[in-house]
């Protein structure tokens, strides 16, 4: 590698023979003058992703059906029609009825609205309970991250749906019930993904750089640490939305959760299947939307994560 | 950046009054993390080490790694708690302060990092990474806030249009002129650059020595240089401190230093530094040290330097030599330069070296 003969080594030489020492410029080549805020940086590497678009296209259009159930649903979903039972999709009855004579259709976008909203809560109250001790945990360590983390452990060593039917069983079956249970159940993934966050994040250099500033703690943990630790507890957030209402749907199946006459996607299927031989497509099409709904919060998860992480010379596009 | 004789080397400090930081028997120790309910066992990654920076005064802080160099700079700064000793900046007791006055002080004393990667916050425009010292410190806000973190920009030969981009949108160098106008963001009297252009490429550590002269030169800022880099040391410190297991082994003005160096230590690390000078470099006698560091949490008892060293004699197993003055300038803690205990002459190697 050396070259023996380099003349620009030689001792004596002095600094300023190197053209890089007077240099003052500005060095960074391309002077754009629009300024790429996070938000434009996050929604380009979202759109790249049409996978991720399109999940989050299709939730989209259910929120909306299911804001919009009692203008576009074709019939009144509890109205009974005890002539016209158990039939497969029909002109009139787009997703044939149940075996009341109710509009399965108008049932599944009106069951929408109640398995999203209770997805929401399970999964507002979750975050809620875990992300706060979480960031304690993970920022102050010590004692205060072992009482934290034997709580956690011992909140889940219970079998979720043991503790699931324990709560209901306390508190009586209602579906506020039946989500705030699936909530304490999430509460540890949250405060388990926090806590890992913030351990990462609070040994980075630049932390350590706004402590030798003298910036106040809480300052730290809200300017330095929470937008840092954002982009993991998003891409929780989208799957949890999407096991609460896998949970949900379990809890209403059993008839812990939404009680009759109001109907989720879980508690149609758990009517439903008793008359699997006569009309399959009542099991079907709440399986369906399940399914698809699910899968879109997954991919939208996957999506989050890979257009809101932290940006590197690889990631940024 | 070499160990070039160099003739811009820095001009003498201004003439010394009382000192701006003043160091004095600083120890840090961690406690080591072994298995619950084992016995505790500490780490003292500095031990007593005194030294003194003037105003507009660079002291070049050398060692191997795990000498306790970036240690001793946090602690100066606070930024790990003290055992014992006292330092002191511009007469203020940072070893005494504790909690908001702690903080407080801090505007007083910044520091830059060795890894401009990590150092600035991913997530953050770096114009708002720069703004935070006055932001915390200072009741600037809006226009006037981004008008100086602007002119901070340009200080450091950046421009205004740079403010609202992200770390991952600059290069190494560039990164790390921007870390270097977060630390000088609130004129501090001491910036402590702990291997601060030692992640860099030469050409580019070339232009952040030069933009540290600067702003030395320009607002009078004091600098502890902490530096594995012979070369990058002895061109920008006016005096220099050789660091070996937590212990300052000799300290002293750096032309002495290079020219006549009183250690063995200091020796043998300047004899690990390549001359650029095929000649000269094959014709050196080089003295070769052989082992790694002694375990700092279990460090030999007398000289730590005694398990390496080619003169050890037998005092400097049992005994910590006590600082002496060096002709030229500067201090030294070697049995060759003192009385020695049983080896009067002082500078007879022992038979075993």
């Amino acid at each position: 590698m050396t070259d023996t003969g380099s003349l620009e080594q030689r001792p004596g030489r002095p600094l300023e023979a190197d053209p890089w020492s007077t240099f003052t410029g500005p060095a960074v080549a391309a002077d754009q003058v629009v300024a790429v805020t996070s938000f434009r940086r996050f929604l380009r590497r979202f759109a790249g992703q049409p996978m991720a678009v399109g999940a989050l296209a299709v939730l989209v259009v259910l929120v909306l059906a299911a804001i919009a159930a009692p203008r576009i649903a074709p019939f009144d979903p509890l109205a009974q029609d005890l002539q016209d039972t158990l039939q497969g999709p029909t002109s009139e009855h787009w997703l044939g009825t149940d075996e009341l004579g109710r509009d399965v259709l108008s049932r599944m976008l009106f069951a929408a609205r109640v398995s999203l909203v209770a997805a929401a809560q399970a999964v507002l109250l979750a975050i809620a309970l875990g992300v706060l001790p979480g960031l304690m945990a993970g920022f102050l360590r010590g004692w205060v991250d072992a009482v934290i983390s034997r709580i956690t452990d011992a909140v889940m060593s219970f079998p979720p749906l043991l503790l699931a039917i324990a709560i209901v069983g306390v508190f009586g079956p209602s579906l506020t019930n039946a989500m705030l249970a699936v909530g304490v159940i999430f509460a540890p993934r949250f405060l388990r993904v926090t806590r890992g966050a913030v351990l990462a994040a609070r040994e980075e250099t630049f932390v350590e750089a706004s402590r030798s500033i003298g910036t106040p703690v809480l300052r730290i943990i809200a300017t330095r640490i929470l937008p840092n630790i954002l982009s993991p507890l998003l891409v929780q957030t989208s799957l949890a939305l999407g096991f609460a209402m896998l949970a949900e749907a379990s809890l209403s199946f059993l008839g812990l959760g939404v009680q009759p006459p109001d109907a989720s996607w879980g508690a149609m299927i758990g009517r439903a299947y008793r008359f699997l031989a006569q009309t399959p497509t009542l099991v079907v099409f709440p399986g369906i939307a399940i399914a698809v709904c699910v899968l879109a919060f997954n991919i939208l998860g996957d999506g989050l994560r890979d257009s809101f992480g932290r940006d590197t010379r690889g990631a940024g596009r | 950046m070499s160990l070039v004789a160099d003739p811009t080397a820095p001009a003498s400090p201004p003439a010394a009054q009382a000192p701006l930081l003043d160091v004095r028997n600083l120890s840090v120790s961690f406690r080591l993390r072994s298995a619950p309910f084992a016995p505790k066992r500490r780490l003292r990654a500095v031990d007593d080490a005194s030294f003194t920076i003037g105003a507009g005064e660079t002291l070049g802080l050398v060692g191997e790694s795990g000498s306790g160099k970036s240690t001793t700079g946090r602690g100066v700064l606070g930024l790990v708690r003290a055992d014992s000793g006292v330092v002191q900046l511009a007469g203020t007791e940072v070893t005494a302060l504790r909690g908001g006055d702690l903080r407080r002080f801090r505007r007083h004393a910044q520091m830059v990092f060795q890894d401009p990667y990590s150092s600035l916050d991913p997530s953050a425009q770096v114009g708002d990474s720069v703004a935070e010292p006055l932001k915390v410190h200072t009741d600037l806000r809006g226009q006037a806030l981004q008008d100086r973190v602007g002119e901070l920009f340009e200080r450091v030969g950046l421009g205004r249009q740079h403010l609202r981009r992200y770390p991952y949108e600059f290069s190494g160098g560039q990164r790390q002129r921007i870390a270097i106008a977060r630390a000088i963001a609130l004129r501090p009297k001491l910036v402590v650059c702990d291997e601060a252009v030692s992640a860099l490429d030469v050409s580019t550590q070339n232009q952040v020595i030069n933009l540290l002269e600067d702003l030395r030169d320009a607002d009078g800022t004091s600098y502890l240089f902490i530096s594995h880099d012979l070369g990058v040391v002895r061109h920008i410190a006016h005096r220099v401190a050789v660091m070996y297991l937590g212990r300052l082994v000799e300290i002293g003005p750096t032309e002495r230093l290079f020219a006549a160096p009183a250690h063995p230590y200091t020796v043998a690390l300047l004899d690990a530094s390549p001359v650029p000078d095929p000649v000269v470099q094959r014709s050196r006698t080089r003295t070769v040290l052989e082992g790694d560091l002694p375990d700092p949490s279990n460090p030999p008892p007398g000289c730590p330097f005694s398990t390496r060293c080619p003169s050890v004699m037998d005092v400097c197993r049992q005994v910590m030599p006590e600082p002496v003055a060096v002709a030229g300038g500067g201090v030294v803690r070697c049995h060759l330069h003192t009385a020695g205990g049983s080896a009067p002459a002082g500078l007879v190697p022992s038979g075993a070296g």
